[in-house]
């Protein structure tokens, strides 16, 4: 199955190379993101991938986006690589990002602290994302309150 | 039989334009002629499941604004093994920029026996990725991988998507699902040539002191707006020649929209608008000398039609698509090549009456209505295997 997505990646790599744009995204994140229930993320496959790709991928399947420079060299900083995926993993499940949209993680190998109160009173934002007229409201706000509302509900 | 719809991008969405127009002009027609076997769907991420749109409430909204958006959204929710064999799920928005990723749900249906039909619009996403957002580029290549192993069926809007998707297919060694080509409607409901806003007038009147190259849609890379502006600063100056621009600011577009502000003719002899109503886009197609498209790719271009449709002439870059759509009907200049435009531009300046019988024969044109594009679809979407 995943040789299809794999194909379709490769074309669009050649593709933007052949135009001289570099791809934002390694193979293995968009892979570990195929087939992914919207809610309930299974870790299997993300968690078989090195200590960079990890971070990539558990950011985009969970986030829906890259993580900045700065969160990259954080991470970097973190030598042991069972360590790192565990801290990775517990900033993730507890971040507003997640927990507005209900996302949660499956086969995950770590005891993560969750605040089941954090995720309900997050979980409450959810309305804010699922009205066209909040969006356009949003839409009206300068860049930079645009870019933290996006980075916020995705 | 259901035919189930999920236009959970257009229910959010803040704008109608492009494939957000073009579903609600489909669902408009299914609706009017099928409405007791449709079902348009909404993803609601606290529910964890589907939730039924209401179908009257969908009309009321799209087509007379009479109620709120989200009041269409009922509260009545669908699971997913609620749609069973024999039913059809026509993935018909632009759903890659939605929750439910497709590689996630086709399994799902296809194993319940689901008939999966998709409309994809174009693979420009794939062929030029250097003209999309890379976050759109990789949500699409998601939703192109899972309907190119489970949809049962394809429809198309040109030929050239076609040809793409075969070349596609061969590369990743697949076979192809059946595709019809259904060309898009392009009779939007009519708009009146009366504009309120005084300001506007004003300035559109600026615009129109001279005559005019007009170009419309979202200000986006892969629509080459910088050819023009190139054309213009080269060659069209001494022509007398002005330049209007109309569309949001897209991504990537920075650095084009500080030098088209910045330009030493702006508000004088090129012109910008964004965010004017649709009676002032038809004012701009009505009044313009040309339409100019060089886009470098294009999924149909329906702009091209609309302009041809109110009797403006257009110049195309020649490409297969445009060439495909509009045919005989367009003027077309080499890509990519200020000159190649300047020669179609200054040669027609300089022969009126040559200008005239151009015009006078876009009167024969004959576009799909969305009437027949809807009668289309239903009949792939309602056909018994």
């Amino acid at each position: 199955m995943n040789q299809v997505y794999e194909s379709i990646f490769k074309v669009v790599d050649d593709n933007l190379k052949q135009a001289g744009v570099s791809n934002d995204y390694k193979v293995s994140t968009f892979l570990a993101d195929i087939g992914q229930n919207p809610h309930d993320i299974d870790l299997q496959r993300i968690l078989l991938l090195d200590k960079e790709e990890f971070v990539e991928a558990s950011y985009m399947v969970f986030m829906k986006r890259l993580p900045d420079p700065k969160e990259l060299d954080f991470w970097k900083m973190e030598q042991h690589e069972e360590t790192l995926k565990k801290r990775v993993m517990e900033t993730i499940s507890n971040s507003p990002t997640v927990m507005i949209n209900y996302i949660h993680m499956l086969n995950c190998p770590y005891e993560i602290r969750e605040s089941k109160l954090k995720q309900k009173l997050f979980g409450l934002l959810y309305g804010l994302t699922d009205k066209s007229y909040l969006r356009e409201f949003g839409k009206k706000m300068p860049p930079f309150v645009q870019k933290l509302i996006r980075r916020l509900f995705f | 039989m259901k035919v189930y719809i999920d236009i959970s991008v257009l229910t959010l969405a803040t704008f109608v334009t492009g494939i957000q127009r073009v579903t609600r002009e489909v669902i408009l027609y299914l609706l009017q002629e099928r409405e007791q076997d449709i079902v348009l769907i909404h993803y609601h991420a606290k529910s964890k499941a589907y939730r039924i749109v209401d179908n009257q409430l969908f009309v009321a909204y799209y087509r007379n604004h009479s109620i709120k958006k989200h009041r269409m959204i009922t509260k009545k929710a669908i699971e997913l093994k609620d749609i069973k064999q024999g039913d059809v799920f026509f993935d018909l928005d632009a759903a890659w920029m939605g929750r439910v990723k497709r590689s996630y749900l086709l399994p799902i249906l296809k194993e319940q026996g689901v008939k999966i039909i998709a409309h994809i619009y174009d693979i420009i996403s794939i062929t030029h990725p250097q003209y999309c957002l890379q976050r759109g580029v990789y949500y699409f290549m998601d939703y192109l991988g899972a309907h190119l192993q489970y949809a049962d069926e394809i429809i198309v809007n040109a030929e050239a998507t076609v040809s793409e998707l075969q070349q596609l297919a061969e590369r990743c060694k697949l076979q192809l699902p059946e595709i019809s080509v259904i060309p898009l409607g392009a009779d939007f409901r009519k708009q009146s040539g009366d504009l309120t806003d005084e300001g506007l007038n004003q300035e559109l009147k600026r615009a129109f002191h001279n005559p005019y190259i007009l170009m419309v849609g979202t200000i986006e890379p892969r629509k080459n707006h910088k050819l023009l502006l190139d054309t213009f600063d080269q060659y069209f100056m001494d022509l007398g020649i002005n330049l209007v621009f109309a569309g949001n600011a897209g991504w990537n577009m920075d650095d084009f929209m500080e030098r088209l502000k910045s330009h030493k003719e702006y508000g004088k002899r090129v012109f910008y608008f964004q965010g004017i109503p649709d009676s002032g886009i038809h004012l701009l197609y009505e009044n313009a000398y040309f339409l100019a498209f060089c886009s470098y790719t294009e999924g149909f271009g329906l702009p091209l039609i609309e302009s041809i449709l109110r009797g403006t002439p257009v110049i195309a870059a020649d490409i297969p698509i445009n060439r495909e759509v509009i045919g005989e009907y367009g003027l077309y200049f080499e890509q990519d090549n200020p000159k190649s435009i300047t020669n179609l531009v200054q040669w027609y300046l300089q022969h009126p009456e040559e200008y005239g019988i151009h015009n006078e024969s876009l009167k024969s044109f004959s576009a799909t209505t969305w009437n027949e594009c809807g009668t289309k679809m239903e009949q792939r979407l309602f056909i018994k295997d």
